[in-house]
């Protein structure tokens, strides 16, 4: 099979007119490869009947292979402009042709012995070039024994050219016979190419064959180099995978620890995973993506064993550092990837959320992280979810979610280094995880003045509703914002041993209030619509349009 | 506002000029040229067969010069220079190729006659267009889909159509809310196209059809009679030798046929002849398979890794032991849109089965069993 070439694309020129003799050449041997196949198809089949039928796609095509074997030479030449294609048989004319041209040589050889021997000149030769076609060569030293039919055309320094009736006629004859040749065989050639796009159609149906049993080939021999398993398929909500293993990364490291996941939609739908950088959280989740995927597409799978419910939409939320499009913060970036999946998860959606707020400082991304998984879990969808996160506080979701269970990697210590165990184990990270919660609070002044900041400003908007007019919309803020106090203030506790009162100070004097006083009409408007906006039922394209419609607002003079 | 500008493959050039010297035209082959310029359009590079070359004239051959890195000679007749450039005709897919991956489109002008035949100036005619979208040579294709997208708007209603013509396929459907649209866009993400026909009153909506930014595809606006629900049924009716194009499952009148109609003309346009290996118009059915956008394809490296945008340590690479052209396109498709239905599946994972038990026949049709022997 892999002698075939590509069908699809070789039938397209055929339809076209375009082929070309050789890429003929290179249909005629994929199709003759098609009867091997079929045999072993066949052979397969006398014990299992394979579920998808082959045969019916792939079909013998032998009356095409006779048709182009009977049409053109073995071995045609590049184009029609550049020598023989059309096989000797399928025109008397051309056969006919072909034989004056081919007699032409011997005629020139037996004119020459005629002529030497009738004038005894020895250095007789007939030469060809753009200029004057067929001509008779003739050394000086000889030119006295040239008969006086010969007709002088050109005097060098050494030898003298002529041209005779005969040789002319003769000449006249094969010029007349190449360029006929040309005509026919071009002719033949399109008229070949019209015939054969007539089974077009049916080497499509074969090239459709070739490629469903190509790729089911390459996952068989995939399977068993690699030692993977046979998923099993069924309409549950769950997805039970013994021993998954990262697809990619398993070829790459030497020793690839397997996990244990089970997500299910009634009691498990949740999956916090807590652990330090590179403990293994992010291929963990990327390799439960990529197993149903690879499940669902047909493929065996990299698990010891495998029991997946149909999932019909993944969305993925992975390190923004990744995704870094030109022109877009890191936060907007993962913002419009939140509002994805928040807004569009289904009751069989896959969720993989790897640190989940990382786009901005610490202190929001913990908040805003929370808040997502919380309402992943509430919604009416009830997707499966994953989240992998540093963040260890999140762990304390388990408490207030039925559905949601933690697990955590750990981490050894070898000295100053590291020892990563790369297995799943239940529970949460503890905080004597200290070292990357350390890192991650490295600026504690700086999270504790952006947690205030943001308490400032919910504590604005409470005495900005007598100043502002119109602004209905606060006073429900103002109920969210409590909770949100509370959270935050949870969230607080979690730092105060790093809390620097002396940076209090400084924040208060950063407060803004919203003012009214010194701005223009656009300003306004453009303040009281991002005021109002909803932010969780924003589609990321609508958020862009508004931003866009905002821009517009404030940029036209 | 920044969202339409750089729409635009091609840069706006200096007609006016060209107009002018146009006057000066005074060779019979110039006047030939003249011509078929004007037919193409100023957008189209004309590469015109003289010879054992393909000469490009004017603005053309500075284009060529710049982008093909060829040398930029000129003809020097009366007191005016005219730039030209040339290209041997053995390697012209080579240097249309380099264009058109580029974004530009050419036309291939060639002579009609044989030159020998004939006294004075040989008869030419543009023989074909080739654009990124309607390319058919092996040589100037990647293995993946090479798509061609048009797209149609009604208020809030879409059509789309979606071919590949190297490979002869052809899909259409209607998108006629919202959600639809969000559907249309995930096809789009999916297929990526690299061409884009569509009305050309549309000009200033293209990244709402498009639902993105316009990127380096290549944009190919058309007259708008081309979209109008008549002539699209007539051009469908007419390339596929139908009474109605309902059999394909295409309300009459609908904006997919408008969007199909105009494609299917774009690409006879382009060819210059019938597409005879598009057969059929496949419904477009995406919700049969699983959704993943782009953003998932790309941070799940199933096409291409995150850190250089190869194809290394991706999932296609790991699954891509196809031995023939065609199944790594399957495969692509397949990757793009795993399967919901656990029937259709288990088929795939029990021929899988199958083929896993008779793994030396197996192997012997793919034609490496060798591997197994050593």
């Amino acid at each position: 099979m892999e002698h075939i070439s590509d069908l699809e694309r070789l039938g397209t020129r055929i339809s076209l007119g375009v082929s070309k003799p050789s890429e003929i050449v290179r249909l005629l041997d994929s199709l003759k490869a098609l009867p091997s196949i079929r045999g072993s198809l066949e052979q397969i089949e006398e014990e299992n009947q394979l579920p998808i039928n082959f045969l019916e796609k792939i079909t013998n095509c032998a009356d095409i292979v006779d048709f182009i074997e009977k049409m053109i030479l073995a071995e045609p030449a590049v184009s029609v402009a550049d020598g023989e294609v059309i096989a000797s048989g399928v025109n008397s004319k051309l056969d006919e042709l072909r034989g004056i041209l081919r007699d032409g040589e011997d005629w020139i050889d037996s004119y020459i012995d005629r002529e030497k021997k009738k004038t005894g000149i020895t250095s007789y030769k007939i030469k060809q070039n753009r200029h004057l076609g067929y001509f008779i060569e003739i050394s000086k030293s000889n030119v006295s024994k040239v008969p006086e039919t010969y007709v002088t055309k050109q005097s060098m320094v050494n030898v003298v050219r002529y041209i005779t009736d005969e040789l002319k006629d003769w000449e006249y004859n094969i010029l007349n016979a190449e360029i006929e040749i040309k005509q026919i065989e071009r002719s033949l050639y399109e008229s070949f190419l019209n015939d054969l796009s007539k089974h077009v159609d049916r080497m499509q149906q074969v090239s459709k064959g070739i490629a469903e049993l190509d790729v089911l080939l390459a996952f068989s021999y995939i399977a068993l180099t690699n030692d993977y398993v046979k998923p099993e398929l069924n309409s549950s909500t769950k997805l039970d995978l013994k021993g998954v293993r990262h697809p990619v990364i398993e070829n790459f490291s030497g020793e690839y620890v397997p996990n244990d996941i089970l997500l299910d939609k009634e009691s498990q739908r949740l999956l916090i995973i807590t652990g330090p950088n590179f403990s293994g959280k992010s291929s963990l989740l990327r390799a439960v993506a990529l197993n149903v995927i690879m499940a669902q597409i047909g493929s065996f799978i990299p698990c010891n064993s495998a029991k997946i419910g149909i999932i019909d939409r993944i969305f993925t939320r992975i390190g923004a550092s990744d995704n870094l499009i030109a022109g877009q913060s890191t936060f907007m970036v993962e913002m419009l990837d939140d509002a994805n999946l928040v807004n569009n998860s289904t009751a069989r959606s896959l969720i993989i959320a790897d640190e989940l707020g990382r786009g901005t400082s610490t202190y929001d991304g913990l908040a805003i992280a929370w808040a997502i998984a919380e309402y992943l879990h509430n919604s009416e969808a009830q997707p499966l979810t994953m989240i992998a996160t540093h963040f260890h506080q999140l762990a304390e979701l388990e408490g207030f979610l039925e559905s949601a269970k933690n697990f955590h990697f750990k981490i050894g210590f070898d000295g100053e280094k590291p020892l990563f165990d790369h297995r799943i184990f239940p529970g949460s990270s503890d905080k004597s995880f200290g070292v990357e919660v350390a890192k991650l609070a490295g600026i504690p002044t700086e999270i504790i003045l952006r947690a205030r900041f943001i308490l400032s400003i919910l504590e604005g908007q409470k005495s900005s509703i007598n100043e502002e007019d119109g602004e209905e919309k606060i006073s429900n803020q103002v109920k969210d914002s409590d909770e949100l106090k509370q959270i935050i203030g949870t969230i607080d506790d979690w730092f105060k041993d790093d809390f620097d009162p002396n940076s209090k100070v400084v924040v208060q004097s950063k407060q803004k209030k919203p003012k009214t006083k010194g701005k223009t009409p656009e300003e306004i408007e453009v303040l009281a619509t991002i005021r109002n906006l909803t932010i969780n039922s924003i589609t990321p394209l609508k958020a862009l349009e508004i931003l866009q419609n905002l821009s517009s607002l404030l940029n036209t003079e | 506002m920044v969202l339409n500008s750089n729409i635009y493959t091609f840069k706006p050039r200096n007609t006016g000029q060209i107009a002018m010297d146009r006057e000066n035209l005074t060779s019979p082959m110039m006047r030939q040229w003249a011509r078929m310029k004007d037919e193409i359009g100023k957008d189209v590079i004309l590469f015109c067969r003289v010879g054992d070359f393909y000469e490009l004239f004017y603005e053309d051959a500075e284009i060529g010069a710049k982008v093909l890195d060829i040398t930029l000679t000129s003809r020097r007749i009366r007191d005016t220079s005219h730039p030209l450039a040339g290209v041997p005709v053995r390697s012209v897919d080579l240097y249309v190729g380099k264009l058109v991956n580029r974004g530009y489109k050419v036309a291939i002008a060639d002579q009609l006659e044989d030159p020998k035949a004939v006294k004075g100036v040989v008869e030419r005619g543009i023989t074909r267009i080739v654009t990124r979208g309607t390319i058919t040579e092996d040589a100037l294709l990647t293995e993946s889909n090479n798509y061609i997208a048009s797209i149609v708007r009604k208020r809030h209603s879409y059509g789309l159509a979606l071919a590949d013509l190297s490979c002869g396929e052809f899909y259409a459907q209607n998108y006629n809310s919202a959600d639809d649209l969000e559907e249309m866009h995930f096809i789009l993400d999916s297929s990526q196209p690299v061409e884009l026909v569509f009305s050309d009153s549309e000009r200033n909506n293209l990244t709402e059809l498009w639902g993105k930014e316009i990127e380096n595809e290549t944009l190919s606006p058309l007259p708008d009679f081309w979209f109008d629900p008549k002539e699209a049924e007539e051009t469908l009716q007419d390339h596929f030798d139908v009474k109605s194009t309902k059999g394909y499952g295409l309300p009459d009148q609908s904006l997919a046929v408008c969007a199909s109609g105009a494609l299917i003309r774009y690409l006879q346009d382009t060819q210059k002849r019938k597409v005879s290996n598009i057969t059929k118009i496949q419904l477009l059915e995406s919700k049969h398979s699983m959704h993943l956008d782009r953003g998932v394809i790309k941070s799940l490296e199933l096409f291409t890794n995150t850190v250089d945008n190869t194809d290394e340590g991706t999932l296609i690479k790991l699954l891509n032991k196809t031995v023939t052209a065609m199944g790594t396109r399957e495969l692509k498709k397949w990757i793009g849109a795993p399967l919901t239905s656990i029937e259709e599946i288990s088929n795939r994972s029990n021929t899988v089965e199958i083929l896993t038990e008779s793994e030396l026949i197996a192997n012997h049709i793919r034609g490496r069993w060798n591997i197994y022997l050593i």
